[in-house]
């Protein structure tokens, strides 16, 4: 079986073509991340315009380098949700415009399934596994039952991991994307410098909350700006951006911990912890998450950094899993701009306004 | 597209029967036109066939009967909302007399010739009023106020005999005509 994946759910235009026997023959990404850098975060207009403007030729090298004709495709899937909803809709329908032209089952996939079974392309990894995803726009512990069947143990109530990366970046001056470049400052400083709090940490639950903790260090470098009369050295930058990511980090841990210990009730032959998301490639969580997934008798696997990020090969690889159970969609399928990948999840606590839950849940 | 897959099932015709594909560009809704246009260029890409791309203005004036054109301008006008229009102006023989734009109804005033103006688009009722104002003749066009596919094709098929053949066609993709800029983070909205 040969699919073609298409993403186009956020800021990356990207293309693969994938094998059930695991071969990905083509794997294609466009980062926008030029076009939105100046405004320190995804701007939706400038995404989708940027979609359209790539998708199908991005489409074409794909199958070119695939050696493949598109007659040759046994399905396509593209992401229809969650995401920006302008931006999604221009891969969703382009995915249906193919799937048309040669009669090929379409599958409309749920973007969080395609990280969600991204580790399956990679390393034989069994069902049931607790799934800690981690992105730029989402933030998420969820027990993958089997292919379309996760129950959500958590979720943020604000911000998702990567997007409190990249305010808090923005804050310091340490340019965009925010993870990255946190990371790399990080590595020079000492976490210990300053305190910052750990919201939810010790609470029960599984939900995350980073709202506080960007605010608090807003204020800290406000203050500190004042205090000095001026801009932050390099060294206190260095200090704060490693007093943030260890908050992060430790509220991240914290949250896992009581996943793990509700998995392993719930699901005693499970016995992995897989991480996803863009967040996945930070090497100081996986550092702190290895012992922590041991401890509670689980072993850590995270697929490579291509696969983590936003990526097509996974949307194709989701798409593979889903035909192989006889699961897809008809031309008329919706693209959405909220979806859960578990219908039976509630709003996470204080997020019941209409219109501020976003596509983060 | 299950309009799509309706239209070619009335036609009994497989994709495979395609010389081409036709879709708007703009000016109008900007996610409206990326719906029809990635569509088109899913379709095209897939068939293996050219991608012509139209504006909804051009459609809209070439779909004015020769006789309504008669002697006349004919102003194709959409209301661009916030205060705007998108607007061009075409002689009797369907010749551009400007470049699309978008821009205060006020504005397309000094765009009139000696001769009377014809209108068509859901932009008309926006500036009827002004050319009243100041006694310029005007006629309000018997076509709808939107483009439909079936014009969209007809200007396509006119553009590709007139250059001869798709081949003769400009290459490239087929991108959107916003007018607008995206308008991010309090950019002023300008034209791109």
């Amino acid at each position: 079986m040969i699919v073609l994946g298409i993403e186009t759910s956020c800021d990356e235009t990207a293309a693969a073509v994938v094998t059930d026997g695991r071969e990905v023959r083509a794997d294609l990404v466009l980062s926008q991340l030029d076009e939105h850098a100046p405004y320190g975060g995804v701007v939706p207009e400038i995404a989708a315009r940027a979609h359209i403007d790539h998708l199908d030729g991005l489409i074409a090298r794909a199958m070119d380098q695939a050696g493949l004709d598109f007659a040759a495709l046994d399905g396509v899937a593209a992401t229809a949700g969650p995401g920006l909803i302008g931006a999604v809709m221009v891969g969703l329908m382009t995915g249906k415009a193919i799937a048309a032209v040669h009669s090929l089952p379409l599958v409309a996939l749920n973007h969080l399934e395609g990280h969600a079974l991204s580790v399956r392309l990679v390393e034989r990894v069994e069902f049931p596994y607790l799934l800690l995803l981690v992105s730029g726009g989402h933030c998420q512990l969820l027990i993958v039952e089997e292919v379309a069947r996760y129950r959500r143990l958590g979720t943020t109530i604000d911000d998702a991991v990567g997007e409190a990366f990249d305010k808090a970046a923005k804050v310091l001056g340490l340019g965009y994307p925010g993870g990255p470049a946190i990371e790399q400052a990080a590595r020079d400083g000492r976490a210990d410098r300053f305190q910052l709090p750990r919201p939810l940490k010790g609470r029960a639950g599984c939900d995350f909350s980073f709202s506080g903790l960007k605010t608090a260090l807003l204020h800290l470098v406000r203050a500190r700006e004042q205090a000095k009369g001026g801009v932050l050295t390099a060294g206190e930058r260095a200090d704060l951006a490693a007093a943030f990511q260890g908050a992060v980090i430790d509220v991240l841990l914290d949250r896992t911990r009581n996943a793990i210990q509700l998995f392993r009730a719930r699901q005693p032959r499970g016995d992995t912890l897989v991480v996803a998301g863009g967040v996945a490639a930070n090497a100081a969580l996986r550092a702190r998450l290895q012992p922590l997934a041991e401890a509670g008798g689980l072993r850590l696997v995270v697929p490579p950094a291509a696969l983590c990020t936003d990526n097509a090969a996974m949307i194709a690889w989701a798409g593979i899993e889903r035909l192989q159970r006889g699961l897809s969609d008809g031309l008329d399928a919706s693209p959405r701009a909220r979806w859960p990948l578990d219908p039976e999840a509630e709003a996470p606590p204080g997020m019941g306004q209409p219109g501020r839950l976003g596509p983060k849940a | 597209m299950p309009m799509v897959e309706a239209v070619m099932s009335a036609a009994a015709l497989d994709y495979a029967a395609l010389d081409g594909v036709a879709a708007t560009i703009g000016p109008g809704s900007f996610t409206g036109v990326r719906v029809g246009l990635a569509a088109a260029r899913g379709l095209a890409l897939a068939a293996g066939v050219p991608l012509v791309g139209v504006t909804t203005l051009e459609t809209l004036a070439t779909s004015v009967p020769a006789a309504e054109r008669e002697g006349r301008t004919v102003l194709a006008v959409l209301d661009a909302r916030r205060g705007q229009v998108y607007a061009q102006m075409f002689d009797a023989d369907n010749e551009p007399l400007g470049p699309p734009e978008v821009t205060p109804p006020a504005a397309v005033v000094a765009w009139l010739r000696p001769c009377p103006v014809a209108l068509v688009g859901s932009g008309a009722p926006l500036v009827a009023h002004l050319f009243a104002d100041i006694g310029h003749p005007h006629f309000e066009t018997s076509v709808a106020p939107y483009p439909d596919a079936a014009q969209v094709a007809a200007r396509a098929a006119a553009l590709v005999a007139a250059a001869g053949g798709f081949a003769a066609l400009p290459r490239g993709p087929v991108a959107p005509l916003y007018l607008r800029g995206p308008g991010a983070g309090g950019l002023a909205e300008t034209r791109s």
